[in-house]
């Protein structure tokens, strides 16, 4: 049985229907990239599994169980950690206290563990811990998105554009995390436009194309799939 | 002059104990809760009646007013702003105003519009000091504004509840995301905010004696521009803009014009949004899309 199974989902924006029942799963263990054009339904894909966009239609099932309707700050108890599109720290917050609140639901006694090995994750994030978040650079933010995330110590990650606006060196420091992430165990599904970088870590992948999944494999063949080359490698 | 400087203090602090829970609720709700100042009104009842028909002690009618308070800030917003969490702020401002009416008209039934004679909780003495004169009332809302402000400013800064909070008022979204329950954030909010009205109610009766189920309004409304003066969303942006309030009135009062010190003070108030559009202490941030 897969750890995260989305079926046949269903989501509007009003009278816009953005989702138009889409099917994926991920298994434990994977890196799973979800690829597509800007406005395709990636962040609300994303947004419907955590709660905070209510599905019409469809299940989400975490673990066997079905947590479509969970109310939204229950689901990060379950073991299922977003790190938003465009970051979303909290700017006034500084950085220490944005990965204290990552580590909301945890016993008081473990976060100062998890914030030793978040600190040596991104050591940046050490030197500017008393700074507030707000004031670090975008590559900076995406660190502490991604620290604050694995605060809560995930079974599942969730990444939304993680990429995003970030000069090449940035991209390539977060995709190295990425890996060693999934490298310790915890399972990624992520969402990116940059789709040659996300299928090169991936161990599969889906595309997404305005609310519906059209192709969907293995990660290596759908590099090499002229479709996708075309349509998504720019080549 | 120096007398005069207290009692702005002190009517300044029961200013800047209102205008915290205007500027708490607005921070985390981004809504104008146009109750609260009828909150304060029920505050002085509560402990009117406590003390009056039940004989209680003053500490007893303190508590009291505070416990009822808390739960009905807590029950206003789960029946009247919860359902319109989504709905457009105008709704939200007219949903308050009517509230407002709704408590007034409820201590209208409930108490009649008679007025009723408060009996100041710590007594009607005074200290002369030179040509210094303070009342026991001053010296005790002073006192308690300080440790309100020390406590408050403690909760929001070190606690993870009070990081919760700024999390929250910052980004619901994601803050839902880390596990914090905003429907959870936002009455306590409230519950702190009512909480703090009745100890304001109490301060305010105590000091201006005469209650009537529209003792709340203007109180509610000066302090309301208190917390837009001093940058609302801000906890010390309230405070100073209380304070400063408190004292301008009270000089207005006694150098300038009886009559016209309302007027001062919100002619101070229009000269400081034109310089400083967000408050003294306000934040320059813009809407974010
Ligand atoms: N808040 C919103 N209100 C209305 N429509 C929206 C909203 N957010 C996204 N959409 C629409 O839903 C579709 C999917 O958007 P999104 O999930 O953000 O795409 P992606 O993340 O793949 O770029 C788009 O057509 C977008 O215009
Ligand atoms: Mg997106």
């Amino acid at each position: 049985m897969a750890m995260l199974e989305v079926k046949d989902l269903h989501v509007y924006y009003g009278l816009i229907h953005a989702l138009h029942g889409i099917s994926f799963e991920v298994n434990e263990g994977e890196v799973v990239a979800l690829i597509g054009a800007n406005g395709a339904g990636k962040t609300t894909t994303l947004h419907t599994i955590t709660g905070l966009l209510q599905a019409k239609g469809g299940t989400v099932v975490f673990d066997g169980q079905d947590i479509t309707r969970k109310p939204g700050h229950a689901i990060v108890r379950l073991g299922i950690s977003h790190v938003p599109e465009g970051r979303r720290v909290f700017s006034n917050l500084t950085v220490a206290e944005n990965l204290q609140m990552g580590a909301y639901t945890r016993p008081k006694g473990e976060v100062a563990g998890s914030l030793e090995e978040v600190y040596e994750w991104f050591p940046r994030l050490r030197e500017r811990k008393n700074q507030a978040a707000g004031t670090l650079s975008g590559g900076e933010q995406q660190m502490l998105a991604m620290g604050r995330a694995m605060m809560s110590r995930p079974r599942i990650l969730l990444m939304d554009e993680p990429s995003m606006g970030l000069s090449p060196l940035f991209v390539g420091e977060i995709f190295k995390i990425i890996e060693k992430v999934s490298a310790a165990g915890t399972t990624v599904l992520l969402v990116e436009q940059n789709a040659k970088k996300a299928l090169s870590i991936a161990d599969r992948a889906y595309v997404l194309e305005t609310g519906t999944i059209g192709k969907s494999g293995k990660a290596s063949e759908l590099l090499n799939d002229d479709a996708i080359k075309k349509a998504y490698l720019g080549e | 002059m120096i007398s005069n400087l207290i009692a702005g203090i002190s009517l300044g602090s029961i200013y800047a104990i209102i205008a915290l829970g205007y500027t708490m609720v607005y921070g985390i709700a981004k809504m104008l809760n146009f109750a609260h100042g009828d909150v304060i009104m029920v505050g002085g009842y509560m402990c009117f009646c406590a003390t009056f028909y039940l004989g209680l002690p003053p500490l007893a009618g303190v508590l009291l007013a505070v416990v009822v308070c808390t739960l009905l800030g807590v029950t206003i917003e789960r029946l009247a702003y919860k359902p319109l969490r989504s709905a457009p702020a105008l709704a939200v401002l007219i949903t308050a105003i009517g509230m407002s009416y709704f408590l007034q008209n409820a201590a209208l039934l409930l108490w009649t519009a008679n007025p009723k004679t408060f009996t100041s909780i710590v007594g009607y003495g005074s200290i002369q000091m030179g040509d210094v004169h303070i009342t026991h009332v001053a010296m005790v809302t002073i006192a308690v504004c300080v440790v309100i402000m020390v406590a408050l400013t403690l909760f929001t800064n070190k606690t993870k509840m009070g990081t919760a909070m700024r999390a929250v008022s910052e980004d619901k979204g994601a803050a839902q995301l880390m596990g914090i329950s905003v429907n959870r954030t936002i009455s306590l909010t409230f519950a702190i905010g009512s909480g703090l009205a009745a100890i304001a109610g109490v301060l305010l009766c105590s000091a201006y004696p005469m209650l009537v189920p529209t003792t709340g309004s203007m109180p509610g409304i000066k302090a309301f521009t208190a917390a837009v003066f001093g940058g609302i969303g801000s906890i010390p942006g309230a405070m100073l803009g209380g304070i400063l309030l408190g004292v301008i009135e009270i000089f207005s009062k006694a150098y300038i014009s009886q009559e016209l010190s309302d007027a001062i003070v919100f002619a101070v108030l229009i000269i400081v949004l034109l310089v400083k559009p967000a408050g003294l202490l306000g934040k320059q941030v813009s809407e974010k899309v």
